[in-house]
């Protein structure tokens, strides 16, 4: 075996000479992503804007110029400038820094609610449809009753049992959200039984958890994909109303919906940017969460793989 | 010059005839029956004014109720300041110390609604009114009058009130417009309580027409009321409109004749965004400023460390930069706030004449961190600080800046945030563990201020003080009938918190109130008494 010249490491560093094999293998999921995204233009930016939050929210320390709740002096509502490229709010913070720290507070509630959300949802849509009988009507009938109740006396009730804090907003979100998508799932699931590869699979003899991993939950995962990514922009608006109520994050810790519930929409004429860059902020992160949804269900549906 | 007959007609003639013509502001002035006003309102929980300490069901019974007495309305009355008129007392005396008697108005009605169909009010009406104001469970408000002793109708015009001990704040807390509103026994008989819409029955200037839930209130003027041709308005259109951005279309094109906040103002934020626009659209608007009575302050476990230890307090009020509150959250017009709020005028203390407690409200941070050292926190403390928003912006910033202050000395103030009927029920009452911060309600006499937040065991004395001096002054100035006197005794009690500092009291804003040009004979004051001041009102369109 031919020894091979020793190669430059992605971060520069001289590293241990690579195979072929090991050196096509590491590249491939490279290739791989840059075929997605000739293929998928969309998800691929979509992809993009939520690796460019999850930085953001994890760096933001090392992104932000100024702290979260540092005062600049004698800059009052400032335009957007070199300076201040977001500009500052009514207490003279630098709107560009309080974006940067508030992806930490909507980026993990969206994502821990949706999460929790869908796996919630998930184990009772699919073991709703799929067991059907008394068990399908026990947890239908539960969650007929959970959907009857407006959704902030619902959220208001966990919180007032739960109480403040992050953690707790996010089970209170996950729970409400998980009723609704249950309901959704069930639906796609009880479809997908219908299918002929169910019933094969029944007729061959395989057990409940591998027809329910196998055959169903992949066929219904392009509507728990949508439901994920629909969630994600309701979660982060519904955090905004519960930090409003006094249930999550306290201030000064800022996030994107309560900048645009709180100071933002008061100063909305004078200081139009205090509302327009944490909207805008919502705005990517639901957009780039719905294109990589979309994507990520073109490619895992199997009706759907190819096209 | 000698003038005859005809020169003397003629002269006449040309006078009624400019008269006529010239729209001279004399014939502005005289009243004018007729029209709807339209103001911003809110959705009342229900009508019971004995059952809630709501502003929104006080405000909407304001329009309808009479009291014994009221604070007079009118472009003669300076904003902050509460003198005293009857209101269906047509005069009263003062035997003794502990008692009072009250004359009533003869042929007051009540509204011509069953079940009282417009019978004339008796002194009997006043005591059921008072004993139920005294009794029912759930009035929160009881305690202003928990002086009473006996209430009892002399004859069918007379009532006598025997207090249990002097409380020269008596005559006040009647006029209050939180206080006893007269209601008529056979209501409640019928309803059973205040709270259905069709309990609404008064002897106030209008009458409740129609009630749209979460959409309005419409009042239609009272045809038999006590006032000989008042109310001159006609009708009142009330609108409930929870949202802000929709408040302040409407008000600029032009559809509330009130400033749409309370108590019919424009929050500054709000104004200075909007005000050229308005000069434009409604250049009749006429504008009053006045400090607010409502005051936010950190209360503290004074009676547990490392609250107890005055310097620690001092450095607290130190740490404080009151100007940037007012130039940060204010828009930079603000109101300094000794004990009692700077916007009740006549009883707050000038800040020139607070002695040697008036230093502690100047920004020192350095002083702030030697005291901090001297009393053993070199590097400050840690400690939780209740709060709850209100659903207001402008005290999320306000608090902001308040930790920020507090961080800058050493204090790391962590927030506890609570849902509002969790604050109130715990926090504003004194059942917090360390620090809250929050407003008070506006009150409009100091009685309410001092009293209730400093006295031993009173219910509102949320930083648990037990000041045997300060108790002493807030009992005497209860018993000092001579205005100037009590007065002074109020600015004593005053010099002496501030060199305490039980509580840190912040800035105030500045009410900017906002009223159509066209209604005449009516000025802006604080309180829920919307109906009392456009009693006399009238329009011009």
């Amino acid at each position: 075996m031919s020894t091979p010249a020793a190669t430059l490491n992605l971060n520069g560093a001289v590293g241990a000479p690579l195979t072929r094999r090991a050196r096509h293998g590491r590249w491939r999921w490279l290739l791989a992503v840059a075929r997605l995204a000739r293929r998928k233009p969309l998800g691929a930016m979509g992809a993009l804007i939520v690796v460019a939050l999850l930085v953001m929210a994890a760096f933001a320390e090392r992104i932000a110029p100024y702290g979260y709740d540092d005062t600049i002096r004698g800059a009052r509502m400032k335009a957007p400038s070199a300076a201040h490229w977001l500009g500052t709010d009514n207490l003279s913070r630098d709107m560009w820094s309080r974006v940067v720290y508030g992806a930490r507070v909507s980026i993990t509630v969206g994502f821990l609610t949706v999460a929790l959300a869908i796996v919630l949802a998930s184990a009772v849509g699919v073991s709703s449809a799929y067991f059907g009988g008394a068990w399908d009507l026990i947890v239908q009938r539960v969650v007929d009753a959970w959907l009857s109740f407006p959704y902030l006396i619902i959220i208001l009730s966990v919180m007032a049992v739960l109480g403040p804090g992050l953690g707790n907003v996010v089970i209170s979100l996950a729970l409400l959200l998980s009723a609704t998508n249950s309901r959704v799932i069930r639906g796609a699931t009880l479809t997908a039984m219908q299918q002929t590869y169910v019933e094969a699979a029944r007729a061959m003899g395989c057990g409940h958890a591998r027809i329910i991993l196998r055959h169903l939950l992949p066929n219904v995962a392009a509507t728990i994909i949508i439901l994920a990514t629909i969630g994600l922009g309701v979660v982060i608006l519904a955090e905004s109303s519960l930090s409003f109520l006094g249930f999550g994050v306290p201030p000064p810790h800022p996030s994107w919906g309560g900048m645009l519930s709180g100071s933002g929409r008061t100063y909305m004429f004078r200081a139009p940017w205090m509302a327009i860059w944490p909207g805008v902020a919502i705005s990517l992160a639901v957009f780039g969460f719905n294109m990589l949804g979309d994507a990520l269900r073109d490619v895992l549906d199997p009706r759907l793989r190819g096209s | 010059m000698d003038l005859t007959r005809r020169d003397v007609l003629a002269a006449g003639g040309l006078t009624l005839a400019a008269a006529a013509l010239i729209p001279g502001r004399a014939r502005a002035q005289s009243p004018k029956r007729g029209g709807t006003i339209s103001i911003r309102t809110w959705d009342p929980p229900h009508f019971d004014p004995f059952q809630t300490i709501s502003y929104k069901t006080h405000i909407a019974l304001s329009f309808t109720h009479n009291r014994l007495l009221k604070h007079k309305a009118g472009p003669g009355v300076v904003p902050g300041t509460f003198p005293l008129e009857g209101d269906l007392a047509e005069s009263w005396t003062q035997p003794s110390e502990t008692t009072y008697v009250f004359k009533l108005r003869k042929g007051v009605r009540w509204h011509n609604k069953p079940p009282v169909n417009g019978r004339e009010v008796t002194a009997d009406d006043v005591v059921f009114s008072v004993n139920h104001f005294l009794t029912v469970k759930a009035n929160a408000n009881a305690y202003m009058l928990k002086a009473v002793d006996k209430v009892e109708a002399v004859d069918k015009q007379t009532v006598r009130f025997t207090l249990k001990e002097p409380f020269v704040w008596f005559l006040d807390m009647l006029s209050n417009p939180f206080a006893v509103p007269i209601v008529a026994k056979e209501v409640l008989d019928k309803h059973g309580d205040f709270k259905k819409v069709e309990s609404v029955i008064g002897t106030g200037p209008w009458m409740l027409d129609s009630y749209r839930p979460n959409v309005g209130l419409t009042y239609v003027r009272n045809p038999t009321f006590y006032m000989a041709g008042l109310p001159h308005i006609e009708r009142v259109e009330a609108t409930v409109d929870e949202d802000n951005a929709s408040r302040m279309a409407a008000f600029l094109s032009g559809k509330y004749d009130l400033g749409w906040e309370f108590p019919g103002t424009i929050n500054r934020t709000d104004w200075v965004q909007i005000k050229d626009t308005l000069k434009q659209k409604r250049p009749k608007l006429q504008t009053v400023e006045f400090a607010s009575p409502v005051m936010s302050h950190i209360s503290m476990r004074t009676d547990q460390k490392p609250f107890s230890d005055i310097r620690v307090r001092h450095a607290m009020s130190m740490a404080i930069d009151r100007q940037n509150i007012i130039d940060a959250a204010y828009e930079g017009v603000g109101a300094m706030n000794p004990p009692v709020p700077a916007g009740l005028r006549e009883w707050s203390i000038p800040f020139d004449k607070l002695g040697e407690g008036a230093k502690y409200y100047k920004h020192d941070p350095a002083e702030a961190k030697r005291l901090l050292a001297a009393a053993g926190y070199p590097n400050g403390f840690p400690a939780s600080m209740c709060f709850t928003n209100y659903g207001s912006t402008l005290l999320v910033d306000v608090m902001q800046l308040v930790t920020k202050d507090l961080k800058a000395v050493g204090i790391d103030a962590k927030i506890d945030q609570k849902e509002y009927g969790a604050y109130i029920s715990t926090c504003f009452y004194g059942k917090f563990e360390a620090m809250t911060f929050g407003p008070q309600t506006g009150f409009l006499e100091p009685d309410n201020f001092l009293f209730g937040q400093y006295y031993p065991e009173e219910l509102k004395n949320q930083s648990h003080i037990n000041d045997p001096v300060v108790a002493d002054m807030l009992v005497r100035q209860r018993r000092t009938s001579d205005v100037a006197k009590r007065r002074e005794l109020i600015y004593d009690i005053q010099r002496h918190l501030a060199k305490q500092q039980y509580y840190v009291q912040m800035p105030s804003g500045v009410y900017v109130a906002v009223w159509e040009g066209a209604v005449k004979n009516y000025a802006p004051n604080m309180g829920y008494d919307y109906g009392g001041r456009l009693q006399a009102a009238w329009l011009e369109r």
